[in-house]
């Protein structure tokens, strides 16, 4: 029969352990591990075992010992078979649970195989049939031992705590609590350390600036020629042109680096001249692109036009590696997707995307735009690239368009495959970036301006509370709305969102789009309208709060198939949340839903 | 030992790194620096640990962008 | 550069530190180095703080000689050594910096100031006597027991 794995407290009690060699001071040693005081008996015993135990008695057992205290257990470590069974005999009569080391016949209970973490114990046991047994499963457990658990269980006893306060509801507890445990579990970008990580990346502005100066500048002069030639062969530190360079810039690409640990990074005029200019760089005429579905309308539309240039892209329903396999040829160039795809906001599987791509040598970018680094760094999840609208949550403000492309720098190139990059092959790793930087994106000419490089660099400062206030307001938001008549809402935070457990198991939190459908066009109109905070506009990731009907607007030009498979319909209503105080912005949904009827 | 670098020979300890070379030349704006070896880029977190040899021909590039 | 330690070890150190409060506790680590750079420690070393003070720490040379002995007998590098701040923060102090001669070793520091939160972290200390130059080490804490998987 198995053992049944009984938790006690020991922490404060009185526990005895008589035989001071090797397994005795095992034994002292596991039960101080558990918080219990220990009084060792021995006519000699280890150093271990000395320092270890609460009171020590260098002598041997006596049977007055066993009613010395209110002992919670014993145990009977000594050399001696025939002591150890009189010290298991008196115990047992005493009703003390005892366990006799290497005698599981005379034990009432024995020492399992544990892991311990924190407060979370795993505890293993072969029924005393085999150590052998129990050490093996010990090891198969530790393999797939969640990292930090203990840390996270302790974070989750004060939630429990914080949820018997705040919730009435035990349903609305249970999703509380399933929601934290979620955000806990992906240690991935983490919110402590973003922020600092952020502000103090080393960098050394000009006469102790604390910010980059705007070089506001088309030109940079030198006091020779030699100099101006040696910079455009790209052996001295310097710069040109601000088409191809500019100081301001170079910070705002610098943080930005930093921030998605990258290995290089390009900014450009807007997201799409970002996105433009990654694809053109490892793409000519002839290849083909495997994209999403439910992709950004500007980037269905930018896909369009790149098949008059010959590059074709074709689409997966699914984005996973199972999906995307079989699209594959031999033509197949690049593989891209969006993290969380607006508005739908289903997740990009990218660990398994890139390895698919990667069996077959091609690359994986993603647009980021809508997660952020602070959600997930994607270089970090097997990505090779990744793209970022710097106008929405980098910039914060909705001040200033821009894109930024980083490169991770990773991805082994085969120039006979791609080659795009063949006159780069000397750069190996690096060739994507080297072109970017000293040949294509110089050429497309969509750089970004300085002014903007340094208000989305000031921006960008806040990312990480932000993106935390957005995503608490959007969770909050999406609960509420989830109760209000007629309201169908879809936030990947929310539970029944079918991509909600890849994302709680990639990212550090759900973002802040949300949608939901209101039943009619008509009545999306009179909600919308009826908003007071929420301002109608064509953007996301700002400060304040955005709203939208997509159908009408960002989808115009979308057939009513790709404007589906973006989870948008013609009750949509599309909601970028900003940093206004929840209750406000919970309460102006819950007029307007009200006034429309 | 002999290496060149940025097209000219130099005399060089044994068993210099990368690193060491960088702060040696005092090469200007470390940070936004790409070296190549042989024609072979060195990532940056390997500045410390790469170790040069004789006739090693040490480019010192610069991209004048973010990151390295 | 990462160094483990088993939680055991980091309870066990706690209890000696406590035990010997407001004295600073010290000893040695050992362990083994990998080849990826990172550390583990494998054995802790309970030593005898000569000076019983809680300002600073000097380890019985005899003891030092003794558990070196012992690392060599169990096939273990010495890695470094501990001592406690009953007091202060984890953090090595101007005089820790001071006699912290060897670039190699690493340097843990168990501060009990927060009664009920224990912190253990390790540094790298390096260069001349007046212009230290000290570096967080990666500490991690490995979830393991010392019951070593025993189930009898």
């Amino acid at each position: 029969m198995a053992y049944f794995p009984m938790m006690t407290d020991l922490s404060g009690g009185e526990t005895l352990v008589i035989g001071g060699g090797e397994e005795g001071t095992k034994k002292v040693r596991v039960l101080k591990d558990f918080g219990a005081r220990v009084t060792l008996i021995a006519p000699e015993a280890r150093e271990e075992a000395i320092r270890e135990a609460d009171r020590y008695a260098r002598r041997g057992f006596e049977t007055a010992d066993l009613d010395a205290a209110e002992w919670k257990l014993v145990v009977a470590a000594t050399e001696n078979r025939e002591l150890n069974r009189r010290i298991s005999e008196g115990t047992r009569e005493r009703r003390i649970p005892v366990n006799v080391v290497d005698d599981p016949e005379l034990c009432s209970f024995i020492f399992p195989a544990v892991i311990r973490d924190g407060d979370v114990i795993c505890s293993i046991s072969s029924g005393g049939k085999s150590p052998y047994v129990a050490q093996l499963v010990k090891e198969k457990v530790r393999g797939c031992w969640p990292e930090g658990i203990g840390r996270i269980n302790d974070r989750m006893g004060e939630y429990r705590e914080q949820a018997k306060r705040e919730y009435a509801d035990r349903e609305e507890r249970r999703r509380f609590l399933r929601e934290r445990l979620t955000e806990l579990l992906n240690p991935g970008t983490g919110t402590t350390g973003f922020t600092t990580a952020l502000l103090h990346g080393g960098e050394a502005f000009p006469q102790g600036g604390t910010l980059p100066p705007v070089a506001q500048v088309n030109a940079f002069r030198y006091e020779r020629m030699e100099d101006l030639e040696r910079v455009f062969e790209h052996r001295q530190a310097g710069y040109a042109y601000s088409r191809i360079g500019n100081p301001t810039v170079t910070a705002f690409e610098q943080r930005i680096n930093a921030l998605e640990h990258g290995q290089g990074a390009v900014a450009c005029a807007s997201g799409m001249a970002a996105l433009t200019a990654a694809i053109l760089a490892v793409c000519r005429s002839g290849d083909e692109i495997i994209a999403g579905r439910g992709l950004y309308g500007g980037t269905i539309d930018l896909f369009h036009d790149l098949e008059q240039l010959g590059i074709r892209t074709v689409f997966a329903e699914k984005m996973t590696g199972e999906s995307i396999r079989p699209l594959i040829t031999e033509k197949t160039r690049l593989v891209f997707g969006e993290v969380i795809s607006n508005p739908a906001q289903q997740v990009l599987d990218i660990p398994s995307v890139a390895a698919a791509a990667h069996e077959a040598g091609i690359p994986l970018f993603v647009d980021s735009t809508t997660a952020t680094p602070w959600l997930i760094r994607p270089l970090e999840k097997g990505a090779d690239a990744v793209i970022h609208s710097s106008s929405k949550y980098i910039n914060g403000g909705g001040n200033a368009i821009g894109g930024i492309i980083v490169d991770g720098g990773k991805f082994d190139w085969n120039f006979e495959k791609h080659t795009a990059l063949a006159e780069f092959r000397k750069f190996r790793r690096r060739a994507f970036m080297v072109r970017l930087r000293t040949d294509l994106w110089e050429n497309l000419g969509g750089c970004m301006a300085p002014m903007n490089a340094f208000l989305s660099y000031i921006g960008c400062e806040t990312l990480g509370l932000r993106m935390k206030r957005i995503c608490g307001n959007a969770a909050a938001l999406a609960r509420a709305l989830a109760g209000m008549p007629g309201i169908r809402v879809n936030y990947l935070g929310l539970e029944q969102h079918p991509d909600h457990a890849l994302a709680g198991s990639l990212m550090n939190g759900f973002g802040g789009i949300l949608n939901f459908r209101a039943g009619s066009r008509e009545r999306a109109y009179r909600i919308i309208n009826a908003l007071k905070y929420a301002a109608i506009a064509s953007n996301i990731g700002d400060v304040r709060t955005l709203v939208i009907h997509p159908a009408s607007t960002l989808y115009i030009r979308s057939g009513v198939q790709e404007r589906e498979a973006a989870g948008v319909y013609d009750d949509t209503v599309r909601v970028s949340v900003g940093i206004e105080d929840p209750e406000d912005l919970i309460a102006d949904f819950r007029r307007a839903v009200g006034a429309g009827g | 030992m002999v290496i060149t670098v940025a097209g000219e020979k130099k005399e060089v300890a044994e068993g210099i790194t990368v690193a060491q070379l960088i702060e040696q030349e005092k090469v200007e704006m470390p940070m936004y620096v790409t070296v190549s070896v042989n024609e072979e880029f060195i990532e940056s977190g390997s500045f410390d640990t790469h170790v040069l040899k004789e006739n090693d021909e040490v480019e010192f590039l610069y991209f004048m962008g973010g990151g390295r | 550069m990462k160094i483990t330690i088993r939680q055991t070890d980091f309870d066990a150190m706690t209890r000696y530190a406590r035990k010997l409060s407001p004295e600073e506790a010290c000893g040695l680590i050992a362990g083994e180095d990998q080849a990826d750079g990172s550390r583990e420690i494998r054995k802790v070393y309970y030593l005898t703080n000569r000076d019983h003070t809680s300002e600073h720490f000097t380890i019985d040379p005899r003891e030092q000689l003794a558990a070196v002995r012992d690392m060599r007998a169990e096939g273990l590098k010495p890695l470094g050594n501990w001592h406690s701040h009953p007091e202060t923060p984890s953090r090595p102090s101007e005089e820790d910096q001071r006699l912290a001669n060897d670039s190699r070793a690493s340097y843990l520091i168990l501060s009990l100031a927060e009664p009920e939160h224990p912190v253990l972290n390790a540094f790298h200390i390096e260069g001349a006597p007046e212009s230290k130059k000290v570096r967080k080490e990666d500490l991690v804490i490995l979830p393991e027991s010392g019951s070593n998987g025993d189930d009898q």
